[in-house]
């Protein structure tokens, strides 16, 4: 049997292992083709994830400092424990050892510790000491890592203005939240290799890019001022048994707010703990009807309208009617003839209606917003309100015997702060301003422009304004003689006006103010006090000794002189008659009931 | 080539004879005494031609210098790559130490202004006794400058005295500038 043996055919097998050579290099230049061109960016940044490592470097937030440069906020390195509590073998030991230095509950700690995650924070933002005598314990899964946190040295000073942070350092209140983005800088990233350990390679490949500071912000407040503000706010506020209170001081030239006080208010340092109606500016925040603050727009507006002058006498009783209503002056007397600077000295609710009427609403509405009524100051704060100004169109027709005497219309404490700085400033108005300058983080010093004056009234008709309220201080028969600092000529005016009722239905309690400006001559200082429900109600009672005690200190420690004395407008002569007589302004029907002081 | 037997090439008669080359005749080849010597300096020096004929080329002194320029470029290498990373670790050290400087400088600037704080001045002043001041004195330094309510003159402050103090041209002077 013969076997047939085939011949070997070469020529197969080479065509064989050609072709599967030929699949072999098709299929590994396609994975190439696939690793290297169609998904290299995807395989790059897989290979980076293994060995590089990105971390974001957080920038120094800026620091808020007073006018003459000392801090009022700034941000400090503090050390922030973390554990893993998958490396903590004994969580129970664990939580006994740090609670003690901690200061918190052991059952908390305990209670982190044994948390199926491979990460909790133990205490945020501590004291590097107290991070480093916990590290000195040695306890396996716990570590520290950096953070920043914000500190405001002087705690509560100037806590309204200041404003707060939240728990990531972003500003959540005041300026620290008007200024975020100038304040918080910008983040910088370092880019580092690491080992398979995690451990970074100090030839490897390395890339830093720094982190920006955030801008240092100069502001217009005085550091002693303020405090001096703050405690004689205070003060008045536990003497007289107020809700609350507001008080500022302002330079009339310039607009610079050198103190804005609040009561009641806050620790910035320890937020949490603070209620909202704490953390409130109430300084911008606030409308409140102004009551006979509002009378010298009332007077200014008259005697630039060419109506009266402070010398002309008025018949004034001691009530008037308009309609239904009928307006009070604060105390029953007889009928008087006095002039009209002795009207706004004592702050005649009457007679200032009669004079107001001369006036008409159009040109009553007209200076309204000529002094800013209705809008915001220009402080540009957040959450600052623009009072109420209604049109005429919605004036009722009381509305000429209340608005005029500060009923019916609402401004905040800034607003009338504004009315009297354009007084003590010849007439024009200069927005104010928190802000002296900023400085960024190559040290560069950029100064907030100077607001441009805006002609409000004639300088004459403010010269004549301010020998009016001099007399508020000074007169016999004015208002607010507890305003007076001694040595030097106070012009200003009282308020107490009701607090309408939130929603409507009337009026329950009383707001008391005194808002003035010294030295008369050449104003520098203007400061306005506001107390919520004080007892006694007038603001000649509370708010006036409160304003003196804060001018006082002010002008001593700004170096203010007394300067040269004005004599006083509109005073009669000695032996004058205080009755009887014809009013020189006998137009309209009064209404309304008395309200102001 | 026509090197291929006569016989082989009978027995294909369908082939095509080859075409004849015209390949023209070269000279004969010639010695020519001396000529490669005369060219060789060129190229070759008279040592590796001894090298050569010697049969020992490259010579040891070649290697050894070569290999010690080698040694020294790698060892060169290493110590610049050793400099870089002690280099590198001091920067990083410094940077700590600039780092933990500034935190430092801060923690000051925090204890200060801390401590400076108004409330904390008061309360260290009451602490030790002090006092708000009650009242305020003010000299006058110019003659029939009005004087406000409340305000005294100090002994030694009025026109005669101060006139005695300052003499004539002084005193006048001063008033001017106040004026202004």
């Amino acid at each position: 049997m013969a076997m047939a043996i085939s011949a070997p055919r070469p020529a197969l097998r080479l065509l064989t292992m050609l072709a599967a050579m030929l699949i072999g290099l098709t299929l590994i230049s396609g994975r190439l083709i696939q690793v290297q061109a169609l998904q290299s960016d995807r395989f790059e940044a897989m290979a980076a994830g293994q060995r590089e490592r990105r971390i974001v470097l957080p920038p120094q937030r800026g620091s808020i400092l007073d006018r003459d440069g000392a801090e009022l906020a700034m941000s400090l390195e503090m050390k922030t424990l973390i554990a893993n509590p998958k490396a903590v073998s004994d969580p129970a030991w664990a939580a006994a050892s740090l609670a003690p230095l901690l200061g918190i509950d052991a059952a908390e700690i305990e209670k982190k510790l044994r948390r199926d995650t491979s990460f909790v924070y133990l205490a945020r933002k501590l004291d590097p000491a107290v991070a480093a005598s916990v590290l000195a314990l040695g306890i396996e899964g716990v570590d520290s890592v950096k953070e920043s946190k914000r500190l405001y040295p002087a705690d509560q000073l100037a806590a309204h203005v200041l404003g707060f942070v939240g728990s990531e350092n972003q500003g959540l209140g005041g300026l620290e939240a008007r200024y975020e983005k100038l304040l918080a800088g910008l983040p910088g990233e370092l880019l580092m290799e690491r080992d398979p350990q995690g451990r970074s390679i100090p030839a490897g490949h390395s890339y830093t890019r720094p982190s920006t500071a955030g801008d240092d912000i100069f502001l217009t407040i005085d550091r002693e001022v303020q405090f001096e503000t703050e405690r004689a706010l205070a003060q008045a506020v536990q003497a007289y048994q107020a809700k609350g209170g507001v008080a500022m001081v302002m330079d009339p030239r310039t607009g610079e707010v050198l103190a804005m006080a609040n009561l009641p208010t806050f620790n910035p340092n320890d937020v949490r703990t603070a209620t909202p109606e704490a953390r409130k500016n109430r300084a911008l925040v606030d409308s409140y009807e102004p009551g006979s603050a509002n009378k010298v727009i009332t007077a200014a507006a008259a005697i630039e309208a060419g109506v009266i002058k402070p010398d002309d006498k008025l018949s004034v009783p001691d009530n008037l009617r308009m309609g239904s209503k009928v307006f009070r002056d604060s105390h029953p007397h007889p009928v008087e003839t006095l002039t009209f600077a002795e009207v706004i000295q004592e702050s005649s609710n009457v007679g200032t209606i009669k004079v107001a009427l001369g006036l008409g609403k159009e040109r009553m509405y007209e200076y309204l917003q000529k002094f800013g009524y209705g809008r915001p100051s220009g402080l540009d704060f957040p959450g600052e309100a623009g009072g109420i100004l209604p049109p005429v169109s919605k004036w009722w027709d009381t509305s000429m015997g209340t608005i005029p005497i500060g009923q019916g219309v609402a401004v905040t404490g800034m607003q009338i702060m504004s009315v009297f700085s354009t007084l003590a400033n010849d007439g024009l108005a200069v927005q104010p301003k928190l802000i002296a300058a900023t400085i960024d983080s190559k040290g560069q010093r950029r100064a907030t422009t100077p607001s441009e004056g805006r002609r409000v009234i004639k300088a004459d008709t403010a010269d004549q304004l301010t020998r009016i309220l001099i007399g508020v201080t000074e007169g016999k028969r004015g208002t607010g003689s507890m305003a007076a600092v001694p040595g030097y000529q106070v012009a200003g005016k009282t308020g107490t006006a009701q607090k309408p009722i939130p929603g409507g239905g009337g009026y329950a309690g009383y707001i008391s103010s005194f808002v003035g400006y010294a030295p008369a001559s050449d104003p520098r200082l203007v400061v306005g006090v506001i107390l919520d429900e004080p007892t006694p109600i007038w603001g000649g009672y509370t708010a006036a000794p409160t304003f003196r005690q804060i001018m006082q200190f002010s002008l001593r420690h700004l170096g203010i002189g007394p300067g040269p004395v004005l004599p006083l407008e509109g005073t009669p002569l000695p032996g004058a008659a205080r009755s009887g007589g014809a009013s020189l302004v006998e137009k309209g029907a009064p209404s309304t009931q008395g309200v102001a002081e | 080539m026509s090197t291929a037997p006569k016989q082989l090439r009978q027995t294909s008669p369908a082939r095509r004879p080859a075409p004849r080359k015209t390949t023209p005749a070269r000279p004969n080849l010639r010695v020519i005494p001396g000529g490669a010597s005369q060219k060789a300096p060129r190229t070759v020096g008279p040592r590796a031609q001894a090298a050569v004929r010697a049969g020992r080329f490259p010579s040891f002194r070649f290697v050894a210098v070569s290999s010690l320029i080698v040694a020294a470029f790698v060892f060169g290498l290493v110590l610049l790559n050793v400099l870089v990373a002690q280099a590198s670790f001091k920067l990083a050290d410094l940077e700590t130490q600039v780092r933990t400087e500034e935190d430092r400088y801060r923690r000051m600037r925090y204890e200060v202004a801390f401590k400076e704080s108004p409330a904390r001045v008061a309360e260290a002043a009451a602490q030790i006794g002090l006092v708000p001041p009650e009242s305020q004195e003010y000299i006058l330094g110019l003659p029939g400058r009005p004087s406000a309510e409340g305000m005294k003159e100090l002994p030694g402050t009025n026109e005669q005295e101060m006139k005695a103090v300052l003499g004539g041209e002084r005193y006048a002077a001063r008033g001017s500038r106040e004026r202004k």
